[in-house]
């Protein structure tokens, strides 16, 4: 049905908006009329599904996600869900205007309403969604915008710190909830509730079925704040009381019952359903209801209230009866009516007074008799009461809790249900008697009723707590029936009056009970405050502090800042990570050895000594250098031997490069380095070495040992077809493999800004005034021209080579571009003699002098270089193939003749132009850190010789 | 045809090794820098000769590699032997009293100066 996607649709769109006016408009009514609108539209738009539901069909509406893994954006319109839906759209529709009139001119209202549009919108998406994935999507976004919502007074510590606090729990019990999700998405076949349910049985039997309800449980516990990970919620009340009233007792909190009353079908025959959902839920009633009473702060009353209610509905649900589990509906609908306004009244409350604390309230029925009225009402509904929704909730939990302890012949149950709400009714006695009738502590001066802003949703929700309870069959009964069909087969017709049973007799036992409770509060506080006092704050800030120190000791020991350990840990691992494979053996094999060229023993025997020589002379950088670059040269040749041109024309300029880039940087090092390592250290490289050698040695054998079919053929066969080109290696750099090639350059980039940046720095850090960010050119006498300060003078015979080599070598790299395709070469090749031969201009002109005749923003040549090669990926998307499919086509040129212009021809000029890029950046970069460090020196060594002469 | 490659083999080895033999040879780093940069450039040259001359005569081919191979030795020997002899210089290794003609001016190397004030003084 199409109207479902404006359901959800229209809070996000609000929130765009919201976002989009914020730079322009800063009046509050604007974006509370945006809100409070999309609200309503959103429930209109609602309720022709609503009406379908009745009927008898389900609406639901697909739009494909990732359909190559089974994720659908899939929505679907279950009783439980609807239920939800109008709760969501109808409080959020009130609070929106709530809210309105409780924000102060000074806070920021797009921030506010774009965080609760987007909150209203993602709540829906969690009750709509018939596909899990995208249910833990639009989960995680509730927690984003909880968490944006807490922190909204960021200023405060306290806000900033419930704010996060509340993110790292039900974070958790997302991936939690994720994970079980996956498991049940596996175990099933498929991410759909609606179609798990229907191969229930086989789900049932998998072996992932406990671990899922395990994780899923840890999901819904920590989302609605269930013993022990409840101490979120009270620190969230550090939000804006609108948000407190909405998310953390209405709607949000309630998605982990919402999620517990969904899965209920599926799990509620597990053994461990009762101990473990009944126990924790029985618990936290219990607990909570018992730490609310001594709150001093009004809102710590209600989050602690609210906890203990929503341990009930869990208890309710963890019963694992269809009574139980209506109950906990009818449960979960009258309490967000009642709980609401209660938090909306607090809220007033601390808008006239500005406190929240008992102590310093009193008596506000004689200075707000309108408000007060509907905040009672709504105490007492809290405290079970009748005829209010809350008696009626009650008596019909107790009723079902009855029969389950009838079932199972243990009365246990209902005695602490009846002593939890003996404390429910207590602090709803205390709520409503310290702040509107107890003696004010001092008489007040300027506070009366509020905005009519601010008194409507109150009004309107505390009359509603009446007509639930007195007319259930009109206000209750049609949304029960809906949202209970989801849960129980049969819906059980709601009535305020169950008979003189053993309900009310609780009922009875609980009021009483708490009226007496509450008169003896004093006494009881103060032998609580007597007790060791445990809240979970200190455990979270343990176990956050202890997360913190470990991932720090841990960053120190692995990030020691020494080069060689990093090598050492890298290797060490990849050496245990495949032993692990490898020590289960089977796959050595030795092969058949081929008989070996003479000149390729010589080339080998050259490698490895130049390799031994490079480990040797490790200390002394300039021969480190050059057996490197013998090595290198070595590979080379190897590669000329086995017939691989691209990869030796590759190896070749990248030597170049390296060099040249290392003889840049040289000159930056002390010549020598000293021997520090301790012996020990050594054998221990050693050792690795050895290690790694063998390893790679036996590995290379065994692989040739074995018979394997190579791509290659395939490669082969389709190059020039699909690609157009002949050349396989550039073809599968450019095509077959582009999105590698894409994220390689992508990365070269990144480095190479990287190095710039911290060039920069390094030399802002230790320049003199003069030299601020961008380099004075200083025109310093011609031994100082050189790429490197080392370079003592050019000479005329590398200038006037370099002069003539420029232009031929630069026709040979285009050369070596435009055959890439069809012959070895190709833009990474190019890029390379092009950054050579730019390097050889910088070592014989030197870097200032290059740079004043051939000005080119490195920086921008890379960013170049990177689009280019992404909009030509883009381009195939656009014309509708996948993204970097490469077309190419023949182009009839006057001169020329029929020339053929493959697509991937721009992919790869952004490969020559991210190359060239980088290469030069660094190479001219180094050479003016070089050039000012020399400068400097030189200006130092003027002024001694200033100073001697005086 | 064979007379001609043999020829130019022969003056290329020849030269290599009057190359290699120089230095071992030479009594100093300046002299002995001479052979390898001039003497063997000349060999690698003769030889580099007979290969295009043989190649080309074999496949009818004008075998243009060979000749680029020599183009590059001339832009890269010069280069290299200068550097290295600059190089020399300014670390102020010592030349053969015999072989002194300065053509820079003297204060360019102190170690050289002070060694010809010494020697002059001698």
């Amino acid at each position: 049905m199409i109207s479902l996607w404006f359901v959800i649709g229209l809070p996000f769109l609000a929130s765009l908006i919201s976002l989009i006016l914020s730079v322009q408009v800063k009046r509050r009514n604007v974006y509370a009329f945006i809100s409070a609108a999309t609200f309503a539209a959103s429930l209109i738009a609602a309720l022709p599904s609503l009406k379908a539901l009745t009927e008898g069909q389900i609406p639901q509406g697909v739009l494909p996600w990732v359909p190559s893994l089974g994720i659908n954006l899939s929505l679907r319109m279950e009783g439980l869900g609807a239920m939800f839906t109008v709760l969501i759209l109808v409080i959020g529709f009130l609070i929106a205007i709530y809210a309105n009139g409780y924000l102060q001119a000074d806070d920021p209202p797009a921030r506010f309403f774009g965080a609760l549009s987007l909150f209203g919108g993602s709540m829906v998406g969690v009750v709509l969604s018939d596909d899990l994935i995208a249910l833990c999507i639009f989960w995680e976004l509730t927690t984003i915008s909880s968490f944006l919502l807490i922190g909204y007074w960021f200023h405060r510590e306290r806000a900033r710190y419930g704010a996060y606090q509340s993110l790292v729990v039900t974070a958790l019990g997302g991936l939690a909830l994720l994970a079980g999700v996956l498991m049940l998405g596996y175990a099933s076949g498929s991410f759909e509730w609606s179609q798990i349910l229907q191969v229930s049985e086989k789900v049932k039997k998998h072996h992932w079925f406990t671990p899922a309800l395990l994780l899923i449980l840890l999901g819904s516990f920590t989302k609605s704040a269930q013993f022990p990970f409840h101490f979120w919620l009270p620190n969230a009340m550090e939000a804006p009381t609108p948000v407190s009233a909405y998310l953390h007792s209405a709607t949000m909190v309630k998605a982990g019952v919402f999620l517990l009353a969904k899965f209920h079908p599926l799990f509620h025959h597990h053994p461990l359903w009762f101990p473990l959902v009944g126990g924790v839920g029985l618990l936290t009633m219990l607990w909570a209801s018992y730490v609310a009473l001594h709150q001093r702060d009004m809102k710590a009353l209600l989050a602690y209230s609210t906890v203990s209610q929503l341990g009930f509905m869990t208890a309710l649900l963890g019963l694992g009866t269809e009574e139980g589990a209506a109950a906990a509906v009818l449960v979960l609908l009258t309490h967000a009516v009642f709980k609401a306004a209660l938090f909306l009244s607090a809220g007033i409350v601390e808008h006239e007074t500005h406190t929240r604390l008992f102590d310093e309230l009193g008596g506000l029925a004689k200075e707000m008799p309108v408000t007060s009225t509907f905040a009672v009402i709504a105490a007492a509904a809290s405290a079970g009461l009748p005829p209010l929704n809350g008696f009626l909730g009650k008596e019909f939990a107790f009723e079902a809790a009855h029969h389950f302890a009838e079932k199972t012949h243990s009365s246990l149950l209902l005695f602490l249900l009846t002593i939890a709400s003996i404390f429910t009714a207590s602090y709803s006695y205390r709520f409503a008697w310290e702040v509107f009738f107890k003696r004010p502590p001092q008489p007040y001066t300027r506070v009366h009723e509020p905005k009519e802003f601010l008194r409507l949703p109150v009004i309107l929700l505390g009359s509603l707590c009446v007509l639930m309870g007195i007319a259930a069959s009109w206000f209750v009964q049609p949304l029960f029936s809906i949202g209970a069909s989801t849960v129980s087969e049969a819906v059980p017709k709601v009535k305020l009056w169950h008979g003189f049973g053993v309900p009310f007799f609780m009922s009875l036992v609980a009021i009483f009970g708490g009226a007496l409770v509450m008169a003896a509060r004093k006494l009881l506080t103060d032998l609580h405050l007597r007790l060791p006092q445990w809240n979970g704050d200190k455990s979270y800030d343990l176990l956050t502090k202890g997360l913190l120190n470990g991932a720090e000791l841990l960053t120190n020991t692995l990030q020691s800042g020494s080069l060689r350990r990093y090598l050492w840990i890298t290797v060490a691992f990849v050496i245990v990570g495949t032993a692990s494979l490898l020590l289960q053996g089977g796959w050595f094999k030795f092969p058949a050895i081929q008989p070996v060229p003479p000149t390729t023993i010589v080339l080998s025997a050259v490698l490895v000594t130049a390799a031994i020589l490079t480990a040797v002379f490790q200390t002394k950088r300039l021969l480190a250098v050059f057996s490197l670059s013998i090595v290198g040269v070595m590979v080379i040749a190897h590669f000329i031997l086995l017939s691989a041109p691209d990869l030796a024309l590759t190896q070749l300029v990248v030597e170049v490069a390296t060099l040249l880039l290392f003889l840049a940087v040289l000159v930056f090092l002390p010549k020598e380095i000293a021997d520090r390592e301790p012996p020990a250290a050594k054998w221990q490289d050693a050792a690795l070495a050895l290690f790694v050698g063998i390893g790679v040695t036996t590995l290379l054998l065994s692989i040739f040992a074995f018979p394997f079919e190579t791509v290659s053929r395939y490669y082969y066969a389709t190059a020039k077809e699909l690609a157009g080109g002949k050349n396989v290696v550039n073809v599968i750099l450019v095509d077959y493999r582009g999105y590698d090639t894409l994220g390689e350059i992508t990365v070269m980039g990144i480095a190479g800004l990287g190095i710039y940046s911290l060039i920069r720095l390094r030399r802002r850090l230790t320049e003199t005034k003069s030299e601020k960010d961008e380099p004075v050119y200083i025109d310093l006498p011609p031994e100082h021209w050189t790429l490197g300060a080392q370079g003592k003078g050019s000479t005329p015979l590398i200038m006037t080579v370099a002069r003539i080599v420029l232009v031929p070598g630069l026709l040979v790299g285009l050369y070596l571009f435009w055959r890439g395709h069809n012959a070895p070469g190709g833009g990474f090749i190019a890029g390379l003699v092009v950054a050579a031969l730019i390097g050889l201009q910088y070592i014989a002109f030197g870097e200032n002098r290059v740079r004043r005749a051939f000005h080119v923003n490195y920086r921008v040549l890379i960013a170049l270089g990177w689009l280019s090669a992404l909009l030509t990926g883009i381009g195939a998307f656009l014309l509708g193939f996948p993204f970097l499919t490469s077309g190419y086509r023949y182009w009839h040129l006057p001169i020329l003749g029929e020339i053929e212009i493959p697509s991937a021809m721009f992919f790869d000029l952004g490969v020559l132009f991210v190359v060239a890029g980088v290469v030069l950046m660094v190479l001219s970069l180094l050479g003016e850190s070089a050039r000012l460090e020399r400068a400097r020196e030189t200006a130092e060594i003027k002024a001694d010789e200033r100073a001697k002469a005086r | 045809m064979e007379w001609v490659v043999s020829f130019f083999l022969l003056f290329g080895s020849f030269f290599a090794f009057i190359g290699a033999l120089g230095l071992v040879r030479m009594p100093d780093f300046y002299t002995r820098m001479h052979t390898p940069t001039k003497a063997t450039t000349l060999g690698s040259i003769g030889i580099l000769l007979a290969s295009t001359i043989y190649f080309t005569a074999h496949t009818g081919q004008l075998n243009i590699l060979e000749p680029v191979i020599i183009l590059f030795l001339f832009l890269t020997a010069p280069i290299g032997a200068h550097f290295l002899s600059k190089a020399a210089f300014r670390l102020g290794v010592k030349p053969l009293v015999q072989t002194l003609i300065e053509k820079l001016p003297p204060d360019s190397s102190p170690e050289l100066a002070e060694q010809k004030s010494k020697d002059v003084s001698n």
